[in-house]
């Protein structure tokens, strides 16, 4: 656009000049240069006219002022460009009679380069020429220039490029077409490059084709003015064979960082995770292996994660809330590998889509039912057997199921001449998933799904020493089922429904040296899950949504107060439990409704990703019983109600392309158990409890697939259930909720995303993490902590078929309480310890390495794979926990588990 | 929830490491047992609050060895809900406050009196403090009056059961336990006998000389006790005693019974007694467990501690494997039942 005006001699005016896009980009700047003209033509150009004598201008007059009819743009000198700065020349013009400009000077300079420039400029100006009595006549004028920076107008179009590769060669492909919905399509060159200009802003739906590829899709959003750059990593069939007839294995991976929301956040996709040493192939059993996750107690295969409480770690699949992630003895999780896409960890300060917890977040995504044609596995080891099945039944109909049965306890009865339960107790287990989900359009689904879990584990010391008498049987049973819909129009929103139902039941029955205890739990728990997020501006997409769950629990527990243990007791590992015992029924409804809502800004050019989000948490407690049975007064309830505002702020800032900084922020609350609302062993009127977490880290991509990332955190929590110190507490107050904890930390990750068939990671965790039971105390140990955790995993493709792996464990021992002496229990004829400070001592750092071997066998269109899992294959000696002999005089250690190989072999279809 | 905290280890564990856990070897003087009995010596295991208690301990030591003189101390401070030992840790100390422990007259025996509050302060009575939790009851619903005795080093805990009742309880459970409930008598041991072939060879005397053995012979061994009849619960004690309804208004005022208790028809063996169970609400009839603590000071004994699973049995079985050299060797055996009775026997046996 142009604009020149040019007014007459007795005023000044200006013309306006904006620069071109091209120049725009050119100069990575948009500048809007001011050039004005003040035309004095008849008061002193004619009158100062060289050839005109003084008499004959009074004579004359200006019938017509000159005006520009050729604009010529000044070059905005770069040196003073880059100092910033700004300037009006004024020129003395002289123009002729045919309009041409015949010499320019300075009248008032502005620096030799702003003067140069304008000089420049306007002497090739094009005046239509002034008239002088409606004749044609030379005039000089005075005409000021202005240098004038200004911000360029954004374009209303982004720029899409990116590059095409192999996934596992990363190598370039070439010929692939790029196409986006609606707005073009490109090729790429022998580079795998490609570029497609002018792209409209807002999300778009990219697919990529070529004749050996299947159609392969992803989302996008592009925002005005800014290109997008995209690495697309393409798993491709092997040559001469059709892609069509293994649609597995191919895969779109967007292997450039994706505008992520939470700061600290470990993805791992299926495919990795399950071939992790150590995890048997169990996708989800790669979480103990993340950064910030504490090695578990031997055989429990809790997740305990930056100094938090394993329960208060919540696991969701697929927005469905599950009690647990691994089978009893940590020995497998309770979804089939098949049906899990991805497992992501989330420490700490995530956003507000969740809640309820006061430490991190796991959540298991699912992988979709195949549409392709049926798939299925069938697996089999030494711990357990296994079946899977996926795919479509019918037009826009599509299955997937899985179960799984343990039978390690059918092996060591047949290769042990003895009753190995006698001993070591041996988990019993099994699940199924199963889903039908119907494919309404592309875009838009709805699902059918359930799934189960079984635990049960018992174990006998038939000692002919009656004190030493112990049995223990343990079960656990969940379900869940639920409904999904999801909508994702292809305009970069989202909508996700999850409406869900499941019920618990858990059952511990203990007997050590004649002392009962028993807790059963039954529970039944709704939740509905329901989000829309989407673009709302350019640069800002946001997510609103509920997050509603309501448990309703039976409980009865009889027993020692001591048992089971609390976080917090002094355990001695074999000491016979407390004689004193009392017993409760009970029932607790609990449950809260969390509106939320998160904003993602992207400021500075989307340097600056800025991520608010509030979660409004009203949490509500229903207990059926306030206080003991007492004689014959009738039992009173207990309600209790908490709102619980809870802000959460994610901060990213990218450096530059490869460097970022994040930080987050973030409020937490977490309902109390409904196994602490007992009125005889707990405290019915316990409140939520509350976390505040900070994170702070920088993330480094040091090459496009080596990245690196360091994080540190502080979390601290208020209001944790814990003890009554009374002497002589008060009714139904066993439990008070004065306890405080904190965590800190730092953690590092060091890891290869899969290229040329090795991936791998390295993960230390640097933490300490404490409690403090009352105000006024001292703060001590948690009892999960760890000081160092150190994981060095990795697996390699060797070609035709073969795979190895290893991995590398280092962690500091769990804090315990020594014993410094003994007291004799006459009545019961035992001894007790005497106990020395709260948590100081520590067991020793545990250190495993573990390795894996692979090998897949083609047959027919099928697949065979036949694996070793060889857990501690340096046979060390791991002292899992401390045991004493029976008057505590004497200490050893209990030993971990020798190398372990587990063999077996699994086949695809 | 942290239950279960440490459970699924035992799952894991593939080497349990091997410890001492002889105990029936006496090494150096100890306490084995804590005999407590109403009154001066012959009452029963179950004292009223502010009734006297005898304690008499049972100390072993190798022969000729010196065994130092056993201090008492009586505990008086309840125990913090967050200690999880069986008694405050304060009054395991010698030399305590007074308000935490009173001492007691030093002595293989000493005589106390069971505080009038015991059943507060260690017992189902709400304590002093307004709205206080009540402590828990054992298995066999007995609280117990914690006193500690100090021989040298070591330190014993012995509880002596108070007659609390069940404590604040629906009133048809009250009367039904006052008119059932029979106060423990401390076990006896009637015997201890060789066993050849599954049956009684000989019963071997509990004074000196006693009876021989030979070098490294494998002796069996049955410790017995009278048979109680399985229903002498109830029917046989109707009423309240005058000394716990006394005692139950002495408490401090509280409103708990104290329970009821009729000594008619005393067993020396596994009683029979009523037991209010909470998770039921009502009174139910159960019978006591008995074990027996096998040491000695030469020798070692297949199993330190014998019970036999069945309740009703009179007698528990051991075998004693004598020494390898001649030498006198000195047993003792510690009959218990599970509501806090207790007697001991001392035998001796040359192996020559």
């Amino acid at each position: 656009m142009r604009e020149a005006r040019v007014g007459d001699v007795q005023h000044r005016d200006a013309i306006h000049r904006e620069l071109t896009d091209s120049v725009i980009r050119r100069a990575s700047l948009r500048l809007l240069l001011l050039a004005a003209i003040t035309s004095t033509a008849a008061l002193s150009g004619v009158a100062r006219a060289d050839d005109a004598p003084k008499s004959d201008a009074a004579k004359h007059k200006l019938t017509r002022p000159p005006e520009i009819v050729q604009f010529v743009e000044a070059p905005y000198p770069d040196s003073e460009k880059a100092a910033g700065r700004t300037a009006s020349v004024v020129l003395e013009v002289a123009i002729s009679a045919s309009g041409a400009v015949d010499s320019a000077t300075v009248v008032t300079s502005a620096g030799p380069a702003f003067d140069a420039a304008a000089v420049a400029a306007v002497r090739h100006f094009v005046f239509r020429p002034a008239e002088i009595d409606n004749q044609p006549a030379p005039v000089r004028i005075q005409y000021r220039y202005d240098f004038v920076m200004k911000e360029a107008a954004p374009p209303a179009v982004a720029t899409f490029e990116g590059v095409v590769e192999n996934r596992s060669t990363k190598a370039p492909l070439a010929g692939v077409t790029v196409t986006l919905d609606g707005a073009g399509n490109a090729v790429t060159d022998d580079k795998g490059l490609f570029t497609i200009e002018n792209v409209a802003p807002g999300p778009h739906t990219i697919a990529l084709s070529r004749a050996d590829l299947p159609s392969l899709q992803t989302q996008e959003t592009f925002e005005a003015g800014k290109k997008l750059d995209a690495v697309y990593d393409v798993d491709v069939a092997p040559p001469g064979k059709p892609a069509a007839d293994d649609g597995e294995d191919l895969e779109i991976v967007v292997a450039a960082p994706k505008l992520t929301k939470q700061v600290a956040s470990t993805v791992v996709e299926a495919e990795q995770a399950q071939r992790v040493a150590g995890t048997q192939g169990d996708v989800l059993k790669v979480v103990e292996n993340l950064p910030g996750v504490a090695r578990a107690t031997a055989g429990s295969g809790a997740v305990v994660v930056w100094g938090a409480a394993p329960e208060s770690t919540p696991v969701y699949v697929d927005g469905v809330r599950i009690p647990l992630l691994y089978h009893f003895g940590g020995l497998r999780s309770v979804i089939h590998t098949d049906l899990v896409q991805s497992v992501e960890l989330l420490p700490g300060g995530y956003g507000a889509t969740y809640g309820r917890g006061l430490g991190g977040l796991v959540t298991v995504e699912k992988r979709a039912p195949a549409s392709d044609r049926l798939h299925g596995s069938v697996d089999l080891d030494l711990l357990d057997a296994s079946a899977s099945v996926t795919g479509p039944i019918a037009d826009k109909w599509r299955v997937e199921g899985a179960v799984r049965r343990s039978h390690l306890d059918w092996v060591l009865d047949r290769v042990t001449s003895r009753d190995v339960g006698e001993f070591f107790p041996v988990p019993k287990y099994y699940d199924g998933q199963a889903a039908l989900r119907y494919q309404a359009t592309q875009h838009e689904w709805v699902e059918v799904g359930g799934l189960l879990s079984s635990d049960s584990l018992v174990h006998t010391d038939a000692s002919s020493d009656p004190s030493q008498r112990k049995s223990q049987t343990q079960d656990l049973f969940f379900d869940r089922a639920w409904v999904r819909y999801e909508k994702v129009p292809g305009d970069g929103s989202q909508v996700v429904v999850v409406p869900w139902v499941g019920q618990d039941h858990s059952s511990l029955v203990e007997n050590f040296g004649g002392t009962p205890s028993s807790l059963d739990v039954h529970s039944t728990s709704f939740g509905l899950r329901a989000s829309r997020q989407g673009p709302v501006t350019p640069f800002m997409n946001a997510t609103v949504g509920i997050d509603l769950e309501a448990t309703s629990s039976t409980v009865r527990r009889a027993g020692s107060i001591t048992t089971p243990p609390r976080e917090g007791d002094p355990f001695i590992f074999g000491e016979p439990p407390s004689d004193l015992v009392n017993s409760d029924a009970w029932k607790a409804v609990l449950g809260s409704a969390a509106p939320y809502a998160e904003g993602d800004i992207g400021l500075l050019a989307d340097r600056l990703h800025v991520v608010p989000g509030l979660r409004i948490e009203p949490f509500f407690s229903s207990v059926n019983r306030r206080s003991p049975p007492q004689g014959d007064n009738l039992a009173l309830g207990a309600f209790g109600g908490d709102v619980a505002v809870e802000p959460r702020l994610q901060l990213r800032y990218a450096l530059t392309p490869r460097v970022a900084f994040k930080a987050a922020y973030g409020k937490y609350r977490q309902a109390p158990a409904a196994t602490d609302l007992s009125s005889v062993f707990g405290n019915p009127l316990l409140e939520p409890s509350s976390a505040t977490h900070w994170v702070g880290g920088v993330s480094v991509d040091i090459t496009r697939t080596i990245h690196g990332e360091t994080t540190v955190f502080y979390s601290h929590s208020d209001g944790l259930a814990v003890r009554n110190p009374s002497a002589t507490p008060a009714l139904a107050q066993s439990l008070v909720g004065t306890g405080q904890g904190r965590s800190y930390g730092m953690q590092v990750l060091l890891r290869r995303e899969l290229t040329k068939g090795l991936f791998g990671w390295i993960a230390y965790t640097l933490l300490r993490s404490e409690r403090l039971d009352q105000p006024g105390g001292t703060w001590r140990l948690f009892d999960f902590d760890q000081t160092h955790v150190l994981t060095a995993l990795a697996s390699y493709d060797l070609g035709k078929g073969f795979d190895v792996g290893a991995r590398f464990r280092y962690a500091t021992g769990f804090p315990r309480t020594p014993v410094i002496g003994n007291s004799f229990d006459a009545r019961r004829g035992i001894y007790d310890p005497t106990l020395g400070a709260y948590n100081s001592v520590r067991l020793p750092a545990f250190v495993s390495l573990d390795v894996r071997f692979a090998k897949r066998f083609k047959i027919g269109a099928t697949e065979l794979e036949a694996y070793a899992d060889v857990q501690n294959v340096t046979d060390r000696e791991n002292d899992e926990e401390l045991v004493y002999n029976a008057d505590y005089t004497q200490k050893r250690y209990i030993r971990g588990l020798p190398i372990l190989p587990i063999i077996g072999a699994k086949w695809t279809y | 929830m942290t239950a279960l905290r440490f459970a699924p280890l035992l799952f894991v564990v593939s080497c349990v490491p091997t410890v001492t856990d002889d105990l029936s070897t006496i090494t150096a003087p100890r306490v084995l047992a804590v005999q407590s009995t109403a009154g001066a010596s012959s009452g029963t295991a179950e004292i009223d609050p502010g009734g006297a208690v005898t304690l008499r301990a049972l100390v072993a030591a190798p022969d000729g060895v010196a065994v130092p003189a056993l201090d008492w101390q009586l505990c008086l401070a309840e125990k913090p809900l967050a200690e999880l030992g069986p008694v405050n840790t304060a009054c395991l100390a010698r030399g305590a406050k007074p308000n935490v422990a009173k001492l007691l007259s030093a002595g293989d025996s000493t005589t106390a009196v069971v505080p009038v509050d015991a059943c507060s302060l260690f017992g189902p009575n709400p304590p002093p403090s307004q709205g206080g939790r009540p402590v828990d009851p054992d298995p066999t619903g007995g609280y117990y009056q914690p006193v500690v005795g100090f021989l040298g080093a070591s330190t014993t805990l012995a509880d002596v059961r108070v007659a609390c009742g069940p404590g604040d309880v629906v009133r048809e459970a009250r009367q039904d336990f006052q008119a059932r409930y029979r106060k423990n008598e401390n076990p006896e041991i009637a015997s201890l006998s060789v066993v050849r072939g599954g049956v009684v060879a000989a019963v071997l005397p509990d004074v000196s000389p006693g009876w021989s053995a030979q070098p490294g012979e494998r002796v069996a061994l049955r410790a017995s006790w009278d048979a109680c009849a399985s229903s002498d619960s109830g029917a046989t004690n109707p009423g309240t005693p005058p000394d716990l309804a006394d005692a139950a208004t002495t408490d401090s005022g509280s409103t708990a019974d104290a329970g009821a208790s009729v000594t008619s028809a005393p067993c020396t063996g596994a009683e029979t007694y009523a037991y209010y169970d909470p998770t039921t609400a009502g009174v139910v009839d159960r019978r006591e467990s008995l074990d027996v603590t096998w040491y000695a000071t030469g020798g070692t004994f297949d199993t330190a501690r014998t019970a036999e699973s069945a309740s009703e049995a009179a007698s528990t079985d051991n075998t004693w494997t004598a020494p390898t050299t001649a030498r006198a060797v000195t047993l003792w055996l510690v009959l218990r039942d599970d509501r806090g009775g207790v007697s001991f026997r001392t035998y001796h046996a040359t192996v020559e």
